[in-house]
């Protein structure tokens, strides 16, 4: 029995020659990047800046998150990462806000700094938030590219797709909207259409929307999630009234290209998510190095100035695509 | 010699299993933290604990596909009279293993009947999926007080809540199937259930009885959903049940019944739990080829094992 057993230790250390990581060598600091969920462009995006700014600052990036926008598989995903005590920070998207919350508690308590993107946690349970855009930015970005392509003074209605009227970034964009929108008395807006991003719902909810009020001065639609503008500019292909109604909103380069193209849609905005992911890893470098004020101002890389506001650190406003600068972006 | 060597093959699924097992934790450095194997032990307590329970069903010769569905469902039963019902907690916790226990007796109930277990307790997966989505809205429970997640993370004597209840149940399903009549009935229907209805063993009964003891012990790895992940809901853990099975059968156990112990299948829950908490460190992309394919070699040299056993020369045993 002794010599099945020493045998058997002699095998499993024949197989260490491929060994995944090398202990001997002194560890880098090393941030936790983790998406809501991997695979995905916008989150790969991320990644890619993520990439480079841990790359700027020689410090060690481990990118992983579940394959499926799931909390349970993000909160193992964590818990296996405190526990493994191989990470030295965290920056998290969230899946769900109060599911996850208390996981990154935890991570606190263990004296791990933790980072949330794009999709915040409770306050208390994360050092600082790395806002992609105020929702007032996002808002506004959207109808002044609404209103770039009206004129100076519109006239008639416009329509809102959304996903869900629950959804916490699109509620709050289209309660900005309609509040923005009043500057130009002539515009009223219409109920806002649901499709819970479907996309061919989108499609048959938006044609139904057109069909019902393009005789009566229905402009523009806003769609305002990646898949709504698709959908609101596949139902205005559909309906031949390119160049009549403006379609915009917020989108991304790789869901849009085909439209921006055959120009049913001549703008929409977005962060850059490549920004985003550099900026993270940005704040978590400077949370490590304790320079990282509650509010102000801070030097985050070739970002240069960011505003810090209440452990809110903002990116910026947001991009504007075209047909001139859509293809530098990839994701 | 032979007869060491054939032994040797006989055991090649556990042997392999524990090469894996070395490997692992010679290699991955995360697995030589205790503080790793808590978390892990908390994580992995439902398909550890139903691996368990499944052992005497598998030892038939049957199988429950229900236990996953079943789990969900009893920790949304939990939720639902806790926050819809207005009971206590701990009514609420009594409630959902008892919806266990119930689910396991119906499971019991059709198999001890003569229904194909595959089939009756594929039926009651979907059954049990669906009436948990009937129960609760996208949404799901959440807030549960936090004495609940306190008690799940909190160090009892040194250990977590999660592997005293394992090691409970490692010894109390050991004496079952290898100290106790019920363990010789189990066995004797796994090698030929018509024999052992003919040597007077109750075979409804027996069936009876694991089948609800799975659906118990399902009622209980449901309440544990709750603190560790803070919510009740209908989408979690689709593949659990899938996870157990695996467990046994890298423990040794055949899948026809008969043949294995609760020693091997012990064996077969560490491995399998280093392995998910080993392989945390490569992209999840690749996760799940990595893991298939290890899955496939482990069987195939199991196999070929029993397979070289019979051609040995010598007595059979």
């Amino acid at each position: 029995m002794k010599k099945i057993f020493c045998l058997l230790i002699m095998f499993s250390l024949t197989f260490q020659t491929g060994c995944t990581r090398d202990s001997s060598k002194p560890r880098r600091y090393t941030i936790a990047f983790v998406p809501k969920l991997k695979g995905i462009p916008y989150f790969t995006a991320c990644e890619k800046g993520a990439r480079e700014a841990a790359e700027e600052l020689g410090l060690e990036l481990v990118y992983d998150g579940p394959t499926k926008a799931d909390s349970n598989l993000q909160i193992n995903l964590l818990k296996n990462r405190i526990a493994s005590g191989e990470y030295d920070c965290f920056a998290v998207a969230c899946t769900e806000k109060d599911r996850v919350s208390p996981t990154l508690k935890q991570a606190r308590e263990k004296g791990i700094p933790v980072v949330t993107f794009d999709a915040d946690a409770q306050p208390e349970a994360r050092q600082f938030f790395v806002n992609m855009a105020s929702y007032d930015g996002v808002a506004q970005g959207m109808v002044d590219a609404l209103i770039e392509q009206l004129g100076p003074d519109p006239k008639g209605s416009i329509g809102i797709v959304t996903s869900s009227k629950e959804a916490p970034n699109q509620a709050e964009w289209a309660k900005r909207i309609k509040a923005y929108i009043q500057k130009w008395p002539n515009l009223t807006v219409l109920e806002e259409v649901v499709h819970g991003e479907d996309r061919d719902l989108g499609v048959e909810k938006t044609r139904a929307l057109i069909q019902a009020n393009k005789d009566r001065g229905l402009v523009g639609i806003l769609g305002l999630t990646s898949v709504a503008v698709p959908a609101a500019a596949e139902a205005v292909r559909q309906e031949r009234i390119k160049g009549k109604i403006v379609v915009t909103g917020v989108s991304t380069p790789s869901d849009m290209r085909d439209y921006i193209k055959d120009d049913t849609v001549k703008s929409f905005i977005l962060w850059n998510p490549v920004d985003l992911g550099y900026l993270t890893v940005q704040v978590c470098e400077l949370l490590r190095q304790g320079k990282m004020p509650e509010n102000g101002v801070i030097q985050a890389g070739r970002l240069k100035d960011i505003q810090v506001n209440d452990r809110e650190v903002l990116l910026g406003k947001p991009l504007k695509f075209t047909r001139q600068n859509i293809d530098e972006y990839d994701f | 010699m032979n007869l060491v060597f054939r032994l040797l093959l006989r055991r090649l699924p556990l042997l392999t299993a524990t090469i894996l097992l070395l490997t692992l934790l010679a290699n991955v450095r995360a697995l030589g933290k205790v503080d790793y194997w808590f978390t892990l032990s908390q994580q992995y307590f439902p398909a550890a604990a139903l691996a368990l329970a499944l052992t005497p069903i598998i030892l038939t010769g049957g199988i429950d596909l229900s236990v996953g569905s079943l789990t969900v469902l009893s920790s949304i039963v939990v939720g639902v009279l806790w926050r819809d019902a207005g009971l206590s907690l701990q009514l609420a916790i009594v409630g959902g293993i008892l919806a266990g226990l119930l689910g396991g007796l119906a499971n019991g109930f059709m198999v001890s009947l003569g229904v194909l277990p595959l089939v009756a307790t594929l039926a009651t997966r979907e059954l049990y999926r669906g009436l948990g989505r009937l129960l609760i809205d996208d949404h799901g429970v959440t807030n549960f007080p936090p004495w609940m997640s306190d008690y799940w993370h909190r160090d009892w004597l040194g250990l977590p809540l999660s592997l005293w209840a394992l090691l409970v149940l490692m010894g109390f399903s050991a004496i079952l199937v290898h100290r106790s009549w019920v363990g010789r009935a189990i066995y004797a229907l796994g090698e030929n259930a018509t024999a052992a209805r003919f040597a007077a063993v109750p075979v409804r009964g027996v069936q009876l009885g694991i089948y609800a003891w799975s659906g118990l012990i399902a009622g209980i790895c449901g309440v544990t959903l709750l603190p560790q992940y803070g919510a009740a809901k209908a989408d979690a853990e689709m593949t659990l049940e899938l996870l157990a099975i695996t467990c046994v059968v890298i423990g040794g156990v055949r899948v026809t019944g008969g043949s294995g112990n609760v020693g091997g299948v012990c064996l077969g829950i560490v491995t399998i739990v280093a392995l998910q908490g080993g392989i945390d460190s490569i992209d999840a992309s690749w996760r799940d080829t990595v893991l298939g394919a290890i899955l496939l070699s482990v069987a195939l040299v199991g196999e070929a094992g029993q397979r070289a056993a019979t051609l040995l020369p010598g007595k059979l045993r």
